[in-house]
């Protein structure tokens, strides 16, 4: 996953085009996701959590928004019944599914 | 009504499907509210920790303490949120990610909300007062996962309580089955009294059999008694009859009526009939004692006395009556009228043997008796003619020819067959009887 590019905002930093590299940030991630909801920049993830639910039955564990070359993207976490953790991979802004496997890094 | 069963059955499925049914509603109410105020209790303890996690940092800006957070409230999406509201400033958890969950109205203690992910959510919210500041805080959680256990729960019950139902249903029909059994056992009974084995029902049933079995017994009381009453009229009436009778015949016999001989012919006939009726009952009422309606005939125990008696009758002549007979065998026949038909054989034989009279009991397919003696016998063109009523093969000996009439009546009645011959062993007269009377052990 070195492509990716794990991105954090500075929650007094409501100015979201300049996506700065740093350190995974559980605290601030989801604000962003909000406000860029809020804009109608990217779409819900409950949307793209009812297509993943399709693809694997199993339990939410984590949701990451990330950003890669100005793309919004969102990761989303699936734990599978069969106990192992599936990735899916999104385009944030028209819920298109991008990449979906398990985490091979 | 048909059957008692059933109607208990009704009954009881009815009465207990509403115990059930008020059952379940009864426990469904109180899972649900226990489990709710188990969840508020938790909800306002995790609130008062969001207010205690609350403070100001060093740029003097209001925060959330990271590490007071239970993760439960990181984890998106995880059923557990709140919102805080801080004067301008709103936080939210990070479990909700991009969910807009309303914040309630504040009058509200406790609401329902759909929450994202088709989460049915619980919010409570409280208000106080820190640092100077009204903070309200609405804590969620999503009590689908709750209601789908409570919901298991109480399918699963139902299933139970459909069983027990069915089973109650079950034992109930088997103890309704055992306790009717003495209606079968008396039911049997009658039967072995219509086939003449019995002559009362047994009193050992329960006590809600007893009164039926005891009128039953009473009510045969009455009838047995109101039997012998009337043989016994009939009896004494036979014999008040006699006297007049024999004037009548001795007045028919009266020369002033031969002038008109077919008056007297005519009268003489009449007279006899009523005579021959008349002797018919007497015989009846003199041979038989009292007989149980329905009764019962046993050979072994009803011969010998009536062979001894008419052993004594004839004692001047010296005659000798042989029994063989099948120890213990009852037949469903009514014992005067058997007493009747073999004392009738057995006095005509006695009547003409010169010593011997030989009695024959066979029980096979039926009752067979075989009446035999070693008098001079009857030649083949006669034995037609004596069954007839009032017709005397044999003109010299005393009698009136009724006696085989009698006879042969009985055995019709039974549908039985009378045949005479002659007998290989004694060269006498014999006749054989055949009743299709079924045998049992008593």
């Amino acid at each position: 996953m070195t492509f990716f590019i794990r991105v954090m905002t500075v929650a007094a930093v409501g100015f979201l085009s300049l996506p700065v590299v740093a350190h995974g940030g559980d605290d601030v991630d989801y604000k962003m996701a909000r406000d860029l909801r809020k804009a109608g920049k990217i779409v819900a993830v409950e949307k793209l959590l009812e297509d993943a639910r399709r693809r694997r039955v199993g339990t939410l564990l984590e949701i990451e928004l990330e950003v890669k070359n100005g793309r919004y993207l969102y990761e989303i976490e699936i734990l599978g019944d069969e106990g192992v953790v599936f990735e899916y991979y999104y385009d944030a802004q028209t819920g298109q599914l991008i990449k979906e496997g398990v985490h091979d890094e | 009504m048909k059957s008692l069963w059933g109607r208990l059955a009704l009954g009881l499925s009815a009465s207990l499907l509403l115990f059930f049914v008020i059952q379940w509603w009864v426990s469904d109410r109180a899972l649900h509210e226990l489990t709710e105020e188990f969840v508020i209790s938790r909800l306002e303890h995790d609130a008062e920790n969001m207010l205690g996690a609350l403070r100001k940092n060093e740029a003097g800006e209001t925060e959330l303490n990271p590490h007071r957070v239970n993760g439960i409230y990181h984890q998106p999406f995880s059923g557990h949120y709140y919102i805080i509201r801080v004067g301008e400033e709103t936080f939210f958890s990070r479990s909700l990610w991009d969910f807009e969950l309303r914040f309630p109205p504040d009058s509200a203690h406790k609401t329902y909300v759909d929450g994202p992910d088709g989460q049915q959510l619980l919010v409570i919210t409280e208000s106080y007062v820190k640092l100077g500041q009204v903070v309200h805080i609405a804590v969620a959680e999503d009590m689908a996962p709750l209601n789908k256990n409570l919901a298991e729960f109480l399918a699963w019950y139902s299933g139970l309580a459909f069983v027990m139902i069915l089973a109650m249903i079950a034992v109930q029909g088997l103890l309704v089955r055992t306790s009717l059994r003495p209606l079968d056992q008396v039911q049997a009974e009658m039967e072995r009294m219509e086939r003449g084995e019995m002559l009362r029902l047994s009193e050992h049933v329960p006590s809600e059999v007893l009164p039926l079995v005891q009128k039953f017994n009473s009510l045969l009381d009455v009838m047995k008694g109101q039997l012998a009453r009337s043989r016994t009229a009939m009896g004494n009436l036979a014999h008040a009859l006699k006297t007049p009778l024999t004037v009548l015949s001795r007045l028919a016999d009266d020369e002033a009526l031969d002038r008109s001989p077919e008056l007297k012919q005519a009268l003489g006939r009449q007279v006899e009939a009523i005579r021959q009726l008349t002797d018919r009952q007497l015989k009846r009422a003199r041979l038989a004692g009292v007989g149980a309606p329905g009764g019962h005939f046993v050979p072994a125990e009803e011969f010998p006395p009536l062979a001894h008696t008419l052993e004594q009758i004839y004692a001047e002549k010296g005659v000798e009556i042989e029994m063989q007979m099948p120890q213990q065998k009852v037949f469903s026949a009514d014992r005067e009228d058997m007493m009747e038909l073999f004392g009738n054989l057995l006095d005509n034989a006695c009547k003409w043997a010169q010593h011997r009279v030989q009695l024959r009991v066979e029980a096979g397919e039926g009752l067979r008796v075989t009446v035999a003696d070693d008098g001079p016998g009857c030649a083949p063109e006669d034995r037609e003619k004596l069954s007839q009523r009032g017709v005397r093969v044999d003109e010299s000996t005393l009698g009136h020819g009724l006696g085989l009439a009698i006879v042969s009546e009985i055995v019709k009645h039974y549908g039985g067959e009378l045949h005479f011959g002659e007998s290989a062993q004694l060269g006498g007269f014999e006749v054989r009887v055949t009743l299709p009377l079924h045998p049992s052990l008593r």
